[in-house]
């Protein structure tokens, strides 16, 4: 939907692939365009579209790029881009999410929850979930690469491809990235479990 | 770990990863001569390398990966293989390899692509492999729409409907494997003569079963025909390509990025069992699928299509005009059956495959009365306790529930609800007796010992008409154990009684719960079940108890959430307060195990109550009768929230039967056919169902209620007065028959009497503003009575639910203030 300067997705996609000196602050308008755009989809995805369903967040940043972006004018690659983003802005809102339950759960607060946020979202574990992101943080300082790996494959379900061309990196590296990333995290999980 | 550190951590990794297990140790030991640390981190994290945690597998996270790439099992470590070579007509991939698919023959061709038999290399099976044709999916964009789609089909599991089991394009072409049937389609089956009227109702039945079920998932199929049903062995019947038509959907100018992924456009499939609003290129929703049904049952009972002509135009135009002919031959009800369901507009349809299902279950018991051994039923009676321990009563008590529960969710077994079966073993009567009493040809009874943190326990199943032991078995588990017993035991039952170990509908989450928990869970059903203010608090007591050692105890938010809807009915607290709190455990419940039908049922039933949101209370019932058509529970709370407050009350009426056929004995399911009957205008039955009720209890405070209607609704207002001042002497004048009371002393004359029911002003003790608001009316205060409604509106007050029938209201309805009442509670 372009309506207006800040939410014309399309728009900063162009930005960003034409006008390096802007991309990092195009990114950033990406980032909340998209943010505010998965949370006003799960909001309503929980209230009234889908009731029964469980939240899917790949789903959701797929049904945000159809909503958001002008799919005649975009390529792959601002498709990829978006996806890059949009992952990230999807980590938070699931981790905003979890956060705001478990300080629920912890007061005993039903009254700070509001129901139709508790419908969706049941396939995620919310300790599992900031786990999760507790650990991609440190492997960020670690290996920044292969975090973001994580978090587009994990996040925005996107293909190796498409996480290569984002990092600008061969696809052999992402797979060895993922293949590895995999197996850490696994164990950290573990671990924390 | 620094970044250099890690970085070498990761080539470690990916070296030792790719040799076998054993080399690994020794490999990394030589290589790490230098950091003995770095060695053995690194073998820990390689034990890791199969086992990869839930969550970066889980199906919510990584199944709908768009491209493909990732297969369900978590595995694209390698990169893809190239694309095989692409032929032509699509015919001669045999022999060929795709991913690890080996073509084994191809079974057909369609417009989107060749159908063929491969073996799963991986997991050795055969499969259906849908090859689809590149065109056919059009731009990139129709493509990601349609895998999405695909990918959301793939997640139904039900018996009735052909399991996709993988969607992929890493190869370079899209394909799904699905479930392989063998056996011919139910378009090879329709001879000229049509098919005979039972079998028809059979295959009705499993097509509406199935339909239910994806449309709970939120899935249409939209393509609904007989060349997309498949017969397999045993006359099972497996719908294939849900909400694969997508594909055709998506016609060119649906592309706008403000239209979503449930917008329709015209199908260019098989025009004659396209619904109207399809044919028209409006939106369609399940009951789309309905009218196809329709089509396909009018088909088989006719041998002739309900629509028909010499071109696609033709077809279109008679879908969208024509009344077929009505069916003659078939039995009256059926053929209102199918009438119903190729109403052109969907209003005038079944609202959703459940009803259509029970319709023809009605249909099917009038058709053929007694089919033997097709519908056994059973019940099961508590278990005796045979341990010295009086607490163990509640593990008895709740053996026999959970065998009833799971029970339940068995196709073609009647059983009997808990508080019927448990009724009747409390009057200590034979096997003959109960089977008349409660019209069952089985009775499942055993006992239970429990020592230490092992419990015995000895069930059989025993024929009602001549008390013969059909089967028995003694079983010696640990306490942990029980859930996994309960479901053994039920199948023991299936097995014996219908021949065979049946499909459980629903699979029960297993969640491992501590033992103490599980005991306080048991425990609280136990009192619960007893039903009395002090008991409800002890009930309570227990669940908190149960959930403070394991929070995510899914039947324990589920029964905290029964317990506070019940509270909320009683009138002594602001109803708004406490239907939270049950929303709040219904939903936990659901987030845990979505599978709870029950918990679906209560949810809908709470946005009755607290949001008025009709459409969501509608979706809510789909998705409980979707998960266990047969629960009494989900039945009677769909007809006094879902039906009865819209006003449908012949529907309402039927659900109610249906559940008092399962639970004839207990006291709310007769309370409620009672309001029904009350709101409905039949004085005589309701007074019938209260004297049924007081022979059942006889000092219970809502038979007397319901009698009291009865005669009150009969203008015998001395008999009601009477009836209705022992009701609320009984109930200690709750609010449910302060207020009835209070109305019938005004329409019997006695105002000082009606007065004096009015709540002390200034008081704190919270009164339903339903016993004002009744009070006025019978005292014809008009002005005072709007006052009051407005204000049971505002606390959400259940007794202004059934506004629209209520005969009370009767002498307000011309007011425009009632209109005002609807519509705040958007029903105008």
């Amino acid at each position: 939907m372009s309506d207006g300067s800040d939410r014309d997705v399309t728009a900063i996609l162009r930005e960003l692939q034409e006008d390096p000196d802007r991309a990092r602050e195009a990114a950033n308008r990406l980032f909340s365009a998209v943010y505010s755009e998965l949370r006003t989809l799960a909001g309503s995805l929980m209230q009234e579209e889908r009731p029964s369903h469980t939240l899917q967040a790949t789903a959701l940043v797929h049904e945000a790029y159809l909503r958001l972006v002008d799919v005649k004018s975009a390529d792959w690659q601002s498709r990829a881009h978006f996806f890059g983003v949009a992952a990230r802005a999807m980590r938070q809102v699931l981790v905003d999410h979890a956060r705001q339950r478990a300080a629920a759960k912890r007061g005993g607060g039903q009254r700070h929850v509001a129901l139709d946020s508790l419908v969706g979202l049941a396939a995620f574990n919310e300790i599992d979930l900031l786990a999760l992101d507790h650990i991609l943080t440190r492997l960020h300082e670690m290996d920044e690469r292969m975090a973001r790996v994580v978090e587009y494959r994990v996040f925005a379900g996107m293909t190796v491809g498409e996480v290569a061309h984002v990092l600008g990196v061969s696809v052999r590296t992402v797979y060895d990235d993922w293949r590895v990333a995999k197996m850490w995290l696994s164990r950290e999980l573990a671990e924390r479990s | 770990m620094s970044s250099k550190r890690f970085a070498r951590l990761r080539e470690l990794l990916l070296r030792a990863a790719d040799l076998p297990a054993q080399e690994r140790h020794v490999y990394l030991e030589s290589v790490c001569k230098d950091d003995p640390e770095l060695c053995r981190e690194a073998e820990a994290i390689l034990a890791h390398d199969q086992g990869t945690h839930e969550i970066l597998k889980s199906d919510a996270l990584l199944h709908r990966m768009l491209d493909g790439s990732l297969r369900p099992d978590g595995r694209d470590d390698e990169p893809r293989s190239p694309a095989p070579e692409r032929d032509r007509d699509g015919g001669d991939l045999i022999g060929k390899t795709i991913g690890h698919h080996n073509i084994l023959g191809c079974l057909g061709k369609g417009g989107m692509g060749v159908v063929y038999t491969a073996r799963d290399a991986r997991l050795d099976r055969i499969v259906a492999l849908k090859v689809m044709r590149p065109e056919s999916l059009g731009d990139a964009h129709k493509r990601l729409r349609f895998l999405q789609e695909a990918r959301a089909a793939s997640r139904l599991n039900h018996p009735g409907i052909v399991t996709i089991y993988e969607i992929d394009s890493s190869t370079g072409l899209d394909i799904i494997a699905m479930e392989y049937v063998e056996g011919p389609t139910l378009a090879e089956r329709i001879p000229t003569g049509g098919v005979p009227v039972e079998r028809t109702l059979r295959f009705g039945r499993q097509l509406a079963d199935a339909l239910a079920a994806a449309h709970a998932a939120g899935i249409v199929h939209r393509d609904l025909k007989p060349s997309n049903i498949l017969i397999a062995p045993g006359e099972r019947l497996k719908i294939a390509d849900f909400g694969l038509a997508k594909l055709s959907d998506l016609s060119p100018d649906t592309s706008s990025t403000q239209r979503t992924l449930t917008d329709d456009g015209i199908v260019l499939g098989t025009a004659a069992y396209m619904s109207p609003e399809q044919a028209a290129g409006r939106a369609v929703d399940a009951r789309s699928d309905l009218f196809s049904l329709g089509c396909i049952l009018y088909e088989m009972l006719s041998g002739r299509r309900a629509f028909d002509g010499d071109s696609q135009a033709a077809i279109i135009a008679s879908v969208l005009r024509d009344t077929p002919p009505p069916l003659a031959d078939a039995p009256r009800m059926v053929g209102a059956l199918v009438e119903r369901c190729l109403q052109k507009n969907p209003e005038s349809r079944f609202q959703c495959a459940a009803d259509v299902n029970a319709a023809i279950e009605k249909c099917l018991r009038v058709d053929s009365p007694n089919e033997p051994g097709e519908r056994s039923s059973v019940a099961v009676l508590p278990f005796a306790n045979m341990s010295a321990r009086e607490e163990d009563d509640y593990l008895c008590e709740g053996l026999a529930e959970e065998i009833i529960n799971v029970l339940t969710t068995l196709p073609g077994l009647a059983v009997i609800a808990r508080t019927s079966a448990f009724a009747v073993a409390r009057l200590g009567l034979d096997a003959r007796e109960i089977g008349e009493r409660l019209g069952v040809d089985t009775i499942l009874e055993g006992s239970v010992r429990r020592s230490g943190g092992r419990v015995r326990v000895t069930a059989q199943l025993v024929e009602t008409t001549k008390g013969a032991h059909l089967w028995s078995e003694r079983y010696d588990r640990e306490m942990v154990d029980v859930l996994a017993l309960e479901d053994e035991i039920a199948g023991a039952i299936s097995t014996r009684l219908r021949g065979d170990m049946a499909q459980q509908r629903r699979v029960r989450i297993q969640q491992k719960i501590a033992p103490a928990a599980h005991e306080a869970y048991l425990e609280g059903r136990y009192h619960f079940a007893r039903g009395s203010a002090e008991a409800l608090g002890r009930a309570r007591a227990c669940y908190e108890r149960a959930l403070a050692l394991e929070s995510d105890f899914a039947l324990a938010h589920e029964s905290l959430a029964e317990l506070y809807f019940f509270v909320g009915f009683s009138g002594t607290v602001p109803p708004r307060d406490v239907f939270a709190r049950s929303a709040w455990h219904a939903a936990r419940a659901i987030e845990i195990d979505e599978t709870l039908a029950e918990a679906h049922a209560l949810l809908a039933n709470l946005r009755k109550e607290m949001d008025y949101d009709w459409d969501e209370v509608h979706r809510g019932f789909c998705r409980a009768l979707a998960l266990n058509p047969a629960s009494p529970v989900v039945r009677s709370r769909r007809a006094i929230s879902e039906l009865m407050p819209l006003g449908r009350m012949d529907e309402a009426l039927a659900e109610m039967e249906e559940a008092l056929h399962s639970d004839p004995l207990s006291i709310w399911m007769h309370y409620w056919m009672g309001i029904l009957l009350f709101l409905n205008r039949q004085p005589e039955r309701v007074i019938d169902e209260g004297r049924r009720m007081i022979e059942l209890e006889p000092s219970h405070p809502l038979a007397h209620f319901v009698l009291g209607g009865g005669y009150a609704l009969a203008g015998r207002y001395a008999e009601a007065v009477t009836a209705l001042e022992r009701a609320n002497r009984l109930s200690g004048g709750l609010a449910v028959t302060a207020s009835l009371l209070a109305w019938t002393y005004g329409l019997a004359g006695q105002d000082e009497k009606a007065r004096a029911l009015l709540p002390a002003p200034g008081s704190s003790i919270y009164v339903s503003p339903i016993v004002p608001a009744y009070v006025h009316i019978g005292l014809r205060e008009w002005d005072a009575a709007f006052k009051w409604l407005d204000r049971a509106i505002e606390v959400r007050d259940p007794h202004i639910v059934p506004i629209k029938t209520l005969p009370i209201l009767d002498p307000i309805r011309d007011d425009p203030r009632y209109a005002d009442l609807l519509r705040r509670m958007k029903l105008a």
